[in-house]
């Protein structure tokens, strides 16, 4: 208890100590004294303009992605028992992607559906790896592989949408590379409540998940209608994922990556591991994004990018190591 | 001993050659009739009677142009891209073991479209002043070159991740699709970084498109085509052994490492001369050779021969039914391919045990 | 609280796995069920426990079939314990126990009071009250075992389900587990049923014993009535000597297997 809350407050001190970093860096390099004016009113307007329109928006989108894929994560992993079934590799963040695409290619839908619309998407390419998957029990690996054939499937469709919309293609492609670049508060006020209500919903109801993690006959015979829990649990993680593809795009490896970490740092079993595992994601987003605008200044990297060089070492790492 | 299913065959050559000579006729009509095909269908279409015309030299120039300066080349160049994915396929899954091998799911096309990208970007900043399309044609001919560093190094990487441990199938293919992962999130920052003007055309390339190519896209790829077909010869006598295992192999005398190794490097220069010159394109290589050992269930040889023949046919259907399907667009190849392969990697998936 | 089975049929997939099993739990007493491998003991377990519903027939609880149970209801009745459960990473002792008071608690209620004092009350019982902030993971074999019981018995169920609880077990950790069970069926008169290997051990700590072959019930009564030479030789196939023990209990020594000739003789004879 002591030490996670250690690992909290240090969690929460690198955060803010990184957000007010990634307000001041950037085309206008800002100074803390600059900050304070501005929290004064005493800014200049361009300054004001900057870190109000568009660092705070894009720094708040940062940490709701990186907590929405990092709880997502922790999620379907927990409650499949699988360490591989992560948003990205189960082709539910391809799925989403695809049927945005499809919508904003072809019907140029309203932006406030598209959360809607990518939930849809996931939720169907979810189901079709998990089904595709099924051997009479779900093994890490198969998932694994049939969401590569379901991810495929949708990348090559939205490769040839995109090929067909034609002036639009330079920039879908880019918003496939996942990224948060030129997102401001529009961004933030279409997806937040369909981050955060999930994932509060999810904190909630912590003692269930717990039960999730144990053999499935144990948690029944104690009483817990394991099926449906679990598809709930499912359907909050997609709904994430939907949401932060939405307007953020792929960003893989987050989901995959960061439960692991936060595993080793603290038991999955603890009631706060889940809050835990989402603000370890923000942090490290957050950090991400920053190396996304700073690493090849002044231009920019997709966030996706960076985090599939940040991760798929990793995840390399994992699997020659033997994943238990 | 060796495993179910496998016969060693040490008969000479000639000999399991001699009974396909009915079938090798066969999928030479069958090629010969494709080939008409992909000629007369299309966005402008033509009539048989223009193309008879055309051989008895009475055709207009506009027909001409479209059959030997569109068509023509393109179908040839399809059928020998299929042969180069199809062969890459085969030799892969002989080798790994592992009926889900293919060069795009393991990563070498990642690795090979790499290097590619970085070529075309980097001609383009160094050789400004000229046209784009003179830019790439004066890389083109190092295109197959620069792609094979790519995906040898993927290739490299795949073998050394899985060298220390011994990986089951499954793991081995899991590592492969990471790799192509990391490999495409980097073509992808290389063109977010310094692909503006190219980005188009690049995304086009990416999805494996026929789309454009002609008769110097032929020559570039053909001495690849020639070679890797010669090393394929070489190869038949230990890839039939390499099937069997590592204990086995060694026992039997074969320099088990040595003509891994090669098999790799001919499998690899395969692929990625072909990814230079159209593009990556994924999941040929995994169905051609599953249809050949159907056809074929045991001989190595054979097996090898019908990979050419059906990965030459599948390769120009595609292309054709990429062109028709949604006239007057057209589906890159690689996304038809893609949509054919993908139930059919699932389908493989299932049985896999 | 009764419990019986009415011709249950029970299986997976495509393979029947108990067929037309009728049977009641007697009430208050330590039930063994014995069975070669594969005879459909941990199967009729899981039915009895609401995991798997029989194909054809019923499972009764209180006279109310158990598909009309909740499954919360039926935690507060009937504890089922797996066979060789695996502990999640990272779960602690007391929050393993603490799982087995779920039922009790709401939707968003955590532990009460009392249930605090039922985990406590687990864990002593248990003997684990000195591990409670362990690892599960960091513990033996045998205290694994028991932190399960404890989970079991937390959650304070009339009835209590075990599936070879002494399996991969010594000796001693074995006796322990099962005085265990018969101290709590005494004291609490809890209802057990466990599913046994060890034929002296089943003799000497139930009381009444439930044989099983290829998914059809052998025999059932008391140990005394059921382990008799003529059952071990048919539903085992071993030759075996059964002598009384001073506390009436039955004691199996095995001598040898039986091979097809003489089950022939013994069937024969029967038929004489």
């Amino acid at each position: 208890m002591l030490l996670s809350l250690r690992y909290c407050l240090l969690i929460v001190a690198l955060l803010v100590l990184l957000f007010v970093a990634a307000l001041l860096v950037g085309h206008q390099t800002l100074t803390v004294p600059d900050l304070w004016l501005l929290v004064q009113g005493q800014a200049t307007p361009l300054q004001k303009i900057v870190v109000w329109e568009l660092r705070i928006p894009r720094n708040l989108l940062a940490l709701l992605v990186g907590a929405a894929l990092a709880t997502a994560g922790a999620i379907m992993q927990g409650v499949t028992r699988n360490p591989l079934a992560s948003p990205g590799l189960t082709g539910v963040v391809a799925g989403a992607s695809f049927v945005i695409v499809l919508l904003v290619s072809v019907w140029s839908v309203d932006a406030h559906w598209l959360p809607a619309a990518g939930f849809v998407g996931g939720i169907g390419a979810g189901c079709l790896t998990f089904y595709l998957a099924w051997q009479g029990r779900l093994l890490p690996l198969r998932i694994v592989l049939a969401g590569v054939a379901v991810t495929a499937l949708c990348a090559a469709i939205s490769t040839a949408l995109l090929l067909f919309s034609g002036a639009e293609a330079g920039d879908l492609f880019f918003w496939l590379a996942g990224g948060l670049s030129g997102r401001g508060w529009l961004q933030v006020e279409q997806s937040w409540y369909w981050i955060v209500f999930p994932m509060l919903l999810s904190f909630a109801l912590v003692q269930r998940f717990n039960l999730l993690l144990l053999d499935d006959d144990i948690a029944r015979s104690l009483g817990l209608a394991v099926g449906r829990w679990r598809l709930l649990f499912l359907l909050l993680a997609v709904l994430m994922t939907a949401a932060v593809v939405s307007v953020a795009g792929p960003v893989g490896f987050v989901g995959l990556v960061i439960p692991h970490i936060s595993k080793r740092l603290l038991s999955q079993q603890h009631p706060f591991w889940l809050p835990f595992t989402a603000l370890l994601g923000a942090l490290i987003l957050l950090c991400a994004d920053l190396l996304a605008r700073l690493s090849a200044f002044p231009q920019e990297i997709p966030l996706g990018v960076i985090t599939a060089l940040l991760g798929g070492p990793w995840l390399l790492l994992l699997i020659r190591r033997g994943l238990n | 001993m060796p495993g179910p299913g496998i016969v060693l065959n040490e008969a000479p050559w000639y000999r399991s050659l001699s009974c396909l000579v009915g079938p090798v006729l066969l999928f030479l009509m069958l090629l010969l009739g494709c080939l008409l095909l992909s000629i007369t269908l299309g966005a402008s279409e033509l009539s048989w009677q223009q193309i008879v015309n055309l051989f008895t030299a009475q055709e207009s120039g506009h027909v001409e142009r479209v059959v030997w300066q569109l068509r023509l080349p393109r179908a040839l160049l399809a059928a020998m891209v299929g042969i180069h994915f199809a062969l890459a396929g085969f030799i892969l899954q002989t080798l790994t073991r592992n009926p889900l091998a293919d060069a795009g799911i393991l990563g070498i096309s990642a690795g090979a479209s790499f290097t590619a990208v970085l070529a075309i970007l980097g001609a383009s900043l160094f050789v400004s002043g000229l046209e784009s399309h003179r830019q790439s044609q004066m890389i083109l001919g190092y295109l197959p070159l620069l792609a094979m560093a790519g995906g040898v190094t993927a290739a490299g990487l795949i073998y050394w991740l899985s060298g220390a441990a011994r990986l089951t199938p499954l793991r081995l293919i899991l590592t492969g699709v990471v790799l192509a992962t990391i490999l495409n999130a980097l073509v992808t920052g290389v063109l977010a970084l310094w692909g503006h003007s190219q980005t188009e055309m690049i995304v086009e390339w990416l999805a494996g498109s026929l789309h454009g190519r002609d008769w110097q896209h032929l020559a570039v790829l053909w001495p690849w085509t020639l070679s890797g077909l010669t090393a394929c010869i070489l190869l038949q006598r230990p890839l039939n052994l390499l099937r069997l295992e590592d204990d086995q192999v060694l026992s039997i005398g074969l320099n088990l490492r040595l003509w891994r190794l090669f098999a790799l490097i001919v499998a690899t220069l395969l692929a990625a001369s072909a990814v230079g010159v159209v593009g990556p394109i994924g999941f040929m290589g995994l169905v051609v050779p599953h249809i050949c050992r159907r056809l074929s269930p045991h001989d190595v040889q054979q097996q090898m021969l019908l990979c050419v023949a059906v990965g030459a046919l599948l390769m120009m259907l595609a292309d054709l039914l990429g062109r028709i399907i949604i006239v007057p667009y057209e589906l890159p190849v690689g996304v038809v391919c893609a949509m054919i392969g993908v139930p059919f990697f699932l389908y493989l998936l299932r049985r896999q045990p | 609280m009764s419990l019986v089975t009415q011709h249950i049929q029970m299986g997976y997939a495509d393979s029947i796995v108990i067929d037309d099993l009728s049977v009641k739990i007697p009430q208050q007493q330590i039930t063994a069920l014995i069975g070669p491998n594969g005879c459909g003991k941990s199967t009729l377990l899981r039915g009895l426990a609401g995991l798997l519903a029989p194909q054809r027939g019923q499972v009764v609880l209180q006279n109310k079939a158990l598909p009309s149970w909740s499954r919360q209801a039926l935690a507060l009745q009937v504890a089922m314990l797996p066979q060789k459960p695996v502990a999640p990473d990272g779960a602690l002792v007391r929050q393993l126990v603490n799982y087995g008071r779920f039922p009790y608690q709401g939707l968003l209620r955590s532990a009460s009071r009392e249930d605090l004092e039922v985990v406590e009350w687990a864990m002593k019982r248990t003997g684990i009250a000195h591990y409670a902030d362990k690892p599960v993971q960091a513990l033996s074999g045998g205290e694994q075992q028991r932190v399960w019981i404890a989970m079991a018995i937390a959650q304070q169920a009339q009835i209590l389900l075990l599936d070879e609880p002494t399996t991969y077990l010594d000796w001693g950790h074995q006796l322990e587990i099962l005085e265990l069970l018969s101290q709590l069926n005494r004291e609490q008169g809890l209802t057990v049923v466990m599913s046994l290997h060890d034929l002296n051990q089943a003799a000497q700590y139930s009381d009444y014993v439930i044989a099983m072959e290829q998914g059809q019930l052998i025999a059932q009564g008391t140990p005394v009535q059921v382990i008799t030479p003529q059952l071990l030789s048919r539903v085992f196939k071993v030759r075996a000597q059964v002598v009384p023990q001073d506390n009436g209990k039955p004691y199996c020594i095995a001598q040898g297997t039986v091979s097809a000739a003489d089950l022939a003789v013994a069937s024969e004879k029967e038929v004489a």
